[in-house]
């Protein structure tokens, strides 16, 4: 069920609340556990707020698709708790930006899905509220951190949902679960509402069952926002727009490194995917890309940095849960230690990073890292339009497999961290299978060229 | 990256302001080591001379000097954990140092 | 023990002058009630995003201008970390690396005092300590501050003072700042340390914190500088601290123990791109700067006025203002408009913050003092009509001719009234031929008397003069 066909359905006479409904029964008592929050009351209520404005003649281009929402994003009068006990029954008092737009689009705002605490983690079993199973095999693990927004869509309640993607948030689940996913430019999509995990590497991006759904969502939610100083001043071009336009001419890089780095059958697949871009007129070459045996340290060095500072309002004073202690401090550390390991882990590792005598060697290190990470893809990309790599190295990995071991974990996202660095647009396509598990392929852009990829993916998805 | 030795340890935890139980502590500082050695490639790069990239954002956006609505001082108290007399409240930080 | 000078370095949290904080769109207006002023920007909500006022940052700019500074065209905020309750986000959004204006001095009497630095900062939340409990009220936090930090160039508390004065006027002048102390718009903080003379290197230096007042800036300092006497000449050693002024005790005390040294951790805040200033926007700020409180005291040096008269009309950017408007709209001279100024008008104006309540508009004075420049009126006359305009709201020229105020300057009309009184007392006039021409002052009364004070007094003096001259 396409964000189209829902149009389409609307449009034949169906009312959003009648689908709504049938939404809702779709998704049932949730096997997979996959959200956090679904309200039947509100959102039928919602529903039918939305027929209301359709017979009263508004134009609302998503005329009601429902579209689930990861729990770090804001949604006035919703609980908003990021997967953590210091959240759990804070109620955000605004939208953020990308469900404004989303609302006004006249989307239906369709539960709040599972992730890792605080869009921490590869698996979504770091949320405290319990892990988000894999629907295309339960005895493993969706992919993280917006493991429940991939898990929604691949499970087929929806079209389309948000997550976040810091390191590979949204496209490797994308990949564990067999669904599409963008990851925009860095400052296509405002963050304002976004519950801030490393600020200079936060994307919201959309899932969606097909590539069109994925469009549809990218061109309501991307733009300059005046809310966040980092969004990008100039227009975003429609997604839509380009849908239909193909790959002929286009010169792709195939990061043959990766290939080697990932599975076998991963390879394969991405192999796979590579001929198809070919048969369908684009240009094949194999590339490198100088520094990406950084990519893995720099980001797990700036990204747990940027992590402990911003989780540092987390102090049980204005908002949220507080655990009394004897004292001010007592009190702090009462609070903070609610926090779930993997974000524990994160805070110190990330503190260590930016404190005074390892600072240089750590933090600022790392930049520089970044630094030749962003130029060799400035590089690589004179001589292609788009670059083709595995997403993540394995397929999805059971459950509880990797919980002890974070190192293990972090690898995950080898693939997926290097367009973080670099602010770059990346997608993740559904491109085979190994013994039943999805493969994904990941698309880089340019910075700014969003659609390149798009024609891409629709490519990849026929 | 080397180790994170007992003192800095001790140090990180309360510059992070987190309380750790002793069994969690080892597991914490077992971990911290993997992770640092696992990122070691980091301190052989040669990216010396190059500048750090704090950001990749292109954006420069500044806002006029215009009053917006203030949030409702009940909605905002009522989130609270604890509040009297139209304050927030934490226990008292007297002689905590802050602020240089 | 050779004889010891004092270093001295200030620290001023200038508030700037906008209707905004310094990242969101709550108000700044001092004296709201408690948490009014609030949003989920200054409050550090989850997903809460700062969006730099453009106000703030060309007042920083202005006042970096004012101040001789290199401004940064890519300067940028960074975060420091420390919790407090007053703190909402774990992090104080400041400038480390690259400062909005860099460098920089202040011109106070002879001396020119060197700046390090003038940045922008967010300010703190209010916090009060009640028993067990910490109280935060955020109205405050988030509101714009310039940090303008001196170099350890002031010798002397007195000079601390002028500094503190003149930085006031020129924030003043230029409108970034109000200059209202009460109201915590203007804090200082000083670092002191004590150190032979003639010695380049700087002895430990103690921080005297949040002194409220210029003239307890200078007691401080003095107190501060004798206790470090006391420390340093019974051989012992001045700690590295922070103290405060205790004003019943007229001595510093110190705040806290001793602790580890602070750990702010600093880094480039992610959330805030650099902020880009091209030269076409500095030099259209610069060529916009208002005169400055120094060359304006220049300019009335030359025009005739005292240095304590510019000192008196200099000290609040509107009397000034007032002062050259008068000036400009009169043909009395600068130094009498000065003295009338002083004696008759500053005792009206009241002062808040940048505002100021004028008595009357300046060209309603300069019409009054056109008439007591032309000897139409005469100087008590002038006092009386300003005292009526300021009650009235009424014009010089309606005031004195209602009140029957202007001179009689027809020659003949006072020459018959001189005649007239010599012819009354033959007694005088013979005692003034005799030689007491002290007596002239007697007849000039006479003929005032007579004229009910209009006749011009000079002209008097001049014709009875000329009428008593042996003939």
């Amino acid at each position: 069920m396409t964000i189209a066909e829902h149009i389409a359905a609307v449009a034949g006479g169906a009312s959003v609340r009648e689908r709504a409904e049938a939404a809702l029964d779709r998704v049932g008592d949730d096997p997979h556990r996959a959200f956090l929050s679904l309200d039947r009351d509100w959102i039928l209520a919602d529903a039918e707020q939305l027929d209301a404005r359709l017979a009263a003649g508004e134009s609302l281009p998503l005329a009601g698709a429902p579209i689930a929402i990861k729990d770090n994003l804001c949604q006035r009068g919703t609980r908003t708790t990021c997967g953590s006990r210091l959240l759990e029954d804070w109620v955000a008092p605004y939208d953020a930006t990308v469900v404004e737009r989303l609302r006004a689009a006249g989307a239906l705002l369709f539960g709040k899905t599972n992730l890792d605490e605080f869009a921490m983690g590869s698996s979504t079993e770091n949320s405290a509220f319990g892990p988000t199973s894999n629907p295309r095999d339960p005895s493993r693990v969706p992919g993280g951190s917006s493991g429940g927004s991939a898990a929604t869509v691949a499970a087929g309640h929806v079209a389309a949902s948000l997550g976040s993607d810091t390191g590979g948030s949204v496209r490797q689940p994308a990949a564990y679960c067999g669904v599409h996913a963008l990851k925009p430019t860095y400052g296509r999509v405002s963050r304002r509402g976004l519950v801030a995990f490393a600020s200079s590497l936060d994307q919201v991006g959309p899932f969606g069952a097909t590539v069109a759904d994925i469009a549809q969502v990218y061109d309501v939610i991307a733009g300059p926002d005046a809310g966040d100083a980092t969004s990008a001043d100039q227009p975003a071009p429609s997604a839509m727009e380009v849908l239909g336009a193909g790959v002929a001419g286009l010169r792709i890089g195939v990061v043959r490194s990766c290939l080697e780095q990932a599975d076998a059958p991963v390879a394969a697949a991405v192999e796979g995917a590579a001929e198809r871009l070919e048969s369908a007129g684009a240009t094949l070459v194999d590339v490198g890309v100088e520094h990406l045996d950084l990519a893995l340290s720099a980001y797990y060095l700036i990204a747990p940095a940027e992590a402990a500072s911003n989780l540092s309002r987390f102090d049980g004073a204005r908002y949220g849960l507080r655990v009394e202690g004897r004292d001010l401090a007592e009190t702090y550390r009462a609070t903070r230690a609610r926090f779930g390991r993997e974000v524990i882990r994160r805070i110190v590792l990330g503190t260590y990073a930016l404190s005074e005598g390892y600072a240089d060697e750590a933090y600022v290190r790392a930049s520089r890292a970044r630094t030749a990470i962003c130029r060799a893809f400035d590089s690589v990309f004179e001589g292609v339009d788009l670059l083709l790599l595995p997403t993540a190295p394995t397929v999805a990995f059971a459950l509880g497999e990797k919980t002890d071991d974070p190192v293990a974990m972090y690898a995950a996202d080898v693939f997926t961290v290097p367009a973080s660095l670099a602010g770059l647009p990346a997608s993740s396509s559904p491109v085979g299978e190994v013994d039943g598990l999805p493969v994904g392929a990941q698309l880089i852009g340019r910075r700014f060229e969003d659609t390149t990829l798009v024609r891409a993916m629709e490519v990849l998805s026929s | 990256m080397d180790a994170i030795d007992d003192a800095t340890f001790e140090r990180m935890l309360d510059l992070a302001a987190v309380a750790v139980s002793d069994d969690e502590r080892e597991s914490l500082r077992r971990d911290l080591g993997r992770v640092l050695e696992s990122i070691t490639a980091i301190a052989d790069a040669p990216v010396d001379d190059l500048p750090p990239t704090y950001g990749v954002s292109t954006g420069t956006r500044t806002r006029a000097d215009e009053p917006v609505p203030s949030l409702d001082r009940a909605e905002a108290l009522a989130g609270a954990p604890q509040s009297a007399d139209d304050h927030f409240v934490m226990p008292s930080a007297m002689g905590r140092s802050k602020d240089s | 023990m050779s004889a010891l000078e004092p270093v001295i370095g200030l620290e001023v949290h200038a508030q700037l002058a906008t209707r905004t904080k310094l990242f969101c769109g709550c108000e700044t207006r001092y004296g709201a009630p408690p948490n009014t002023q609030v949003c989920p920007i200054c409050l550090g909500y989850p997903g809460a995003l700062p969006v730099p006022n453009e106000q703030a940052i060309e007042l920083a700019v202005r006042a970096g201008l004012a101040l001789g500074c290199t401004i940064g065209r890519a300067s940028r905020f960074d975060r420091k970390s420390y919790f407090y309750p007053d703190l909402p986000k774990g992090y104080q959004i400041s400038q480390l690396d690259l400062p909005i204006n860099e460098g920089g001095e202040l011109r106070v009497g002879e001396r020119v005092i060197g700046l390090e630095r003038a940045h922008l900062e967010e300010d703190a939340a209010k916090s009060q300590h009640v028993g067990s409990q910490t109280r935060v009220d955020f109205n405050r936090g988030g509101v714009p501050l310039l940090e303008i930090v001196s170099k350890p160039e002031l010798r002397s508390p007195a000079e601390a003072e002028a500094y503190l004065r003149e930085l006031r006027l020129v924030l003043m002048t230029i409108g970034v700042n109000d200059g209202n102390l009460e109201e915590g718009s203007f804090r200082c903080d000083a670092n002191i340390s004590l150190r032979p003379v003639g010695s380049e290197t700087f002895g430990t230096r103690v921080e005297i914190k949040n002194v409220n007042s210029f003239r307890f800036v200078r007691l401080a300092l003095e107190a501060e500088i004798a206790r470090q006497k006391v420390v340093l000449g019974s051989g012992g050693t001045v700690e590295r601290e922070t103290r405060s002024w205790d004003e019943s005790s007229q001595k510093t005390v110190a705040m806290r123990g001793k602790e580890a040294a602070a750990d702010y951790r600093y880094f480039p805040d992610p959330d805030l791109p650099a902020i880009a200033l091209t030269d076409a926007q500095v030099e259209a700020w610069r060529d916009a700067m208002p005169e400055l409180p120094a060359a304006r005291h220049r300019r009335w040096l030359d025009a005739g006025l005292t240095d304590y008269d510019a000192g008196v009309l200099g000290q609040h950017p509107a009397t000034a203002a007032y002062f050259d408007a008068v000036c400009a709209a009169s043909a009395m001279s600068a130094k009498k408009v000065a003295n009338f100024i002083q004696s008759e008008v500053l005792g009206h104006i009241a002062t808040d913050g940048l505002d100021a309540t004028l008595p009357v508009p300046a060209d309603a004075l300069a019409e009054l003092l056109d008439l007591l420049d032309a000897d139409t009126i005469h100087g008590q006359a002038a006092k009386k009509v300003f005292g009526l305009m300021v009650e009235e709201g009424l014009g010089a020229k309606a005031l004195v001719q209602r009140e029957g105020l202007a001179q009689e300057t027809d020659e003949g009309a006072i020459e018959a009234s001189v005649r007239a009184v010599l012819e009354a007392h033959p007694d005088q006039v013979a005692q003034y031929r005799e030689g007491k021409t002290k007596m002239i002052g007697f007849f000039v009364g006479q003929v005032m008397k007579a004229s009910k004070g209009k006749a011009n007094p000079k002209a008097v003096k001049a014709i009875a003069e000329r009428l008593l001259e042996p003939n």
